[in-house]
């Protein structure tokens, strides 16, 4: 499962950024995290210096749920991104995560990207890229993920 | 006049649009700023302030080339494909401030045989942490990617059809054919042409897509007063506004993902302006690609919210038969992609009546529109 994204040798995050490095940091652990704010305990997204709530800058990291649903998704044909150039066509689009307010970017793995829905059930995977990256990678529950 | 700070533009430059201009981005503004300047009945010596473009040659260069001596006012918004018309009013005001008193203003590029318009674009945005730690790891990176994510959102939520982004693929490509400006003057597009395009981020096509441009425009902007005793008809400045999207960093978290910028900025433009969308007789709107006409259509208030397909399937942006003529120029999908920056030669030519065979007969009132980053948005009201 995922072999594609394995041995994908695209892009790779950023791991010292401040903010974003506790995402990826989760994802080594299998685990889906957002930022959460000590003070409101608002949940946002992407992840900020600050919370966009009450501007607090007291902000931590919650576990947050591994599926959610398809919002929106575009069926990509061309891309210069390196390593993707080889997976087109694809798709990528935006999940509502469930049981909280979290909207995300992610890479949706189907065979069959014409069938794709919105609303439709999305569960989360993880793929090993090696060097200490794991992506998440959506599968569709319809598809038995 | 509304406003207390009317400043008009005096002057409009083009060079030729192309895929291939064999030479420099430096070269290519220069023409352009020397036209502009001729046109405006002033010698290349009375500019005292530029706004370039946030990408392209800077204002340095333009001082050093035209031989000014004292340049005192210089500025650049990071508006992206906004910022030819928010720099409208950076100009307006500065000449109100009586910081300048002939603004230049210019985007010059070889968008196509140079480095490309999109690989600029994803250099440029703003969230560039987003961008690179949450988005090219994980296969999205291209404006034409994260726009079709808009799009397929607005034909979920309203019935938004293929049929009717191609309408307006189609309907610039016909104002094109009126235009021998235009970079696809005498190519005609036919809707199954349209259809039958290679897929690049579902749902665009290839011809959802703006044209990758050599070129450059440039205008030249004095206060209104003074612009009474310059040679060419002054079209004034009535009304200029900026605005930004919910989340104006991140698409991911903004919802509905089609909300812009501009929705916030075209009541204000058009409130300064003391003139309404109903009143507008031409509109140029920022066609980076197909949908995102139909998205600001709805955001500038000329069509309401989730009706602007049926707008456009109506015939309503046509020159011929539609009641606003959009893009009489072909727009970024057939003129040519100079960041917007022809759309206000383009309503500064037809407040002139200037236009040609795609002269919008009596025109008085023009919009023009910005789009630019992830939502950034600006409107200005032009009237002569």
């Amino acid at each position: 499962m995922n072999a594609e994204l394995a041995a994908l040798d695209g892009p790779r995050p950023d791991r010292r950024d401040p903010e974003i490095r506790h995402f990826w940091d989760g994802l080594t652990e299998r685990e889906l995290r957002a930022q959460v704010c000590a003070d409101c305990q608002g949940v946002q997204w992407p992840p900020r210096a600050a919370c966009v709530k009450c501007q607090s800058l007291q902000l931590t990291w919650h576990v947050i749920a591994g599926s959610g649903t398809l919002s929106t998704w575009t069926e990509v044909h061309r891309t210069g991104l390196a390593g993707y150039q080889d997976l087109v066509p694809y798709a990528v689009g935006i999940v509502e995560i469930d049981e909280t307010p979290v909207r995300m970017v992610g890479y949706i793995h189907t065979p069959d990207i014409d069938t794709l829905v919105a609303g439709e059930r999305l569960v989360v995977r993880f793929a090993e890229r090696g060097e200490g990256v794991v992506l998440p990678v959506w599968h569709r529950e319809s598809e038995g993920a | 006049m509304s406003s207390c700070w009317t400043a008009a533009v005096t002057g409009v430059g083009q060079t030729e649009f192309s895929s291939g201009s064999g030479r420099s981005q430096s070269r290519l503004a220069i023409e352009a700023a020397l036209l502009a300047i001729a046109d405006a009945g002033l010698n290349p010596g009375d500019i005292d302030g530029i706004i370039p473009y946030q990408i392209g040659p800077p204002a340095e260069d333009l001082i050093a080339m035209l031989g000014l001596g004292d340049v005192r006012f210089t500025a650049v918004s990071h508006l992206g494909g906004a910022s030819p018309v928010a720099g409208l009013r950076t100009a307006s005001l500065a000449i109100a401030a009586g910081q300048a008193e002939a603004v230049l203003m210019y985007v010059a590029r070889n968008g196509r045989s140079g480095d490309r318009v999109e690989s600029r674009v994803t250099q440029q945005v703003p969230g560039q942490q987003f961008r690179h730690g949450l988005e090219h790891p994980l296969g999205l990176s291209l404006p034409v990617q994260t726009y079709s994510l808009m799009c397929r959102r607005h034909m979920l939520d309203f019935g938004t059809t293929r049929e009717q982004l191609g309408k307006v693929a189609v309907t610039m490509r016909e104002h094109a054919l009126l235009n021998p400006h235009a970079q696809m003057y005498g190519r005609e597009l036919t809707f199954e042409q349209y259809v039958t395009s290679k897929p690049i981020a579902l749902p665009y096509l290839m011809f959802d897509c703006s044209l990758e441009t050599d070129g450059a425009s440039a205008i030249v902007i004095t206060s209104a007063e003074r612009a009474r005793d310059l040679p060419q008809p002054p079209v004034l400045i009535r009304g200029v506004a900026e605005g930004h999207a919910d989340s104006a960093d991140d698409l991911s978290a903004r919802n509905p993902i089609y909300g812009t910028g501009l929705a916030k900025a075209a009541p204000r433009a058009f409130r300064e302006a003391g003139i309404g969308p109903a009143d507008v007789d031409v509109a140029l709107i920022y066609d980076c690609f197909t949908f995102q006409v139909i998205q600001q259509l709805e955001a500038a208030g000329f069509a309401p919210l989730g009706q602007g397909g049926a707008f456009v399937e109506a015939g309503e942006i046509a020159l011929s038969g539609g009641s606003l003529p959009v893009n009489p120029h072909g727009g970024l999908l057939s003129e040519g992609h100079l960041a917007g920056m022809n759309h206000i030669v383009e309503a500064v030519l037809q407040l002139r009546h200037a236009g040609g065979d795609r002269q919008v007969p009596g025109a008085e009132v023009a919009a023009v529109t910005g789009w630019g980053d992830l939502g950034d948005g600006s409107l200005a009201v032009l009237t002569n």
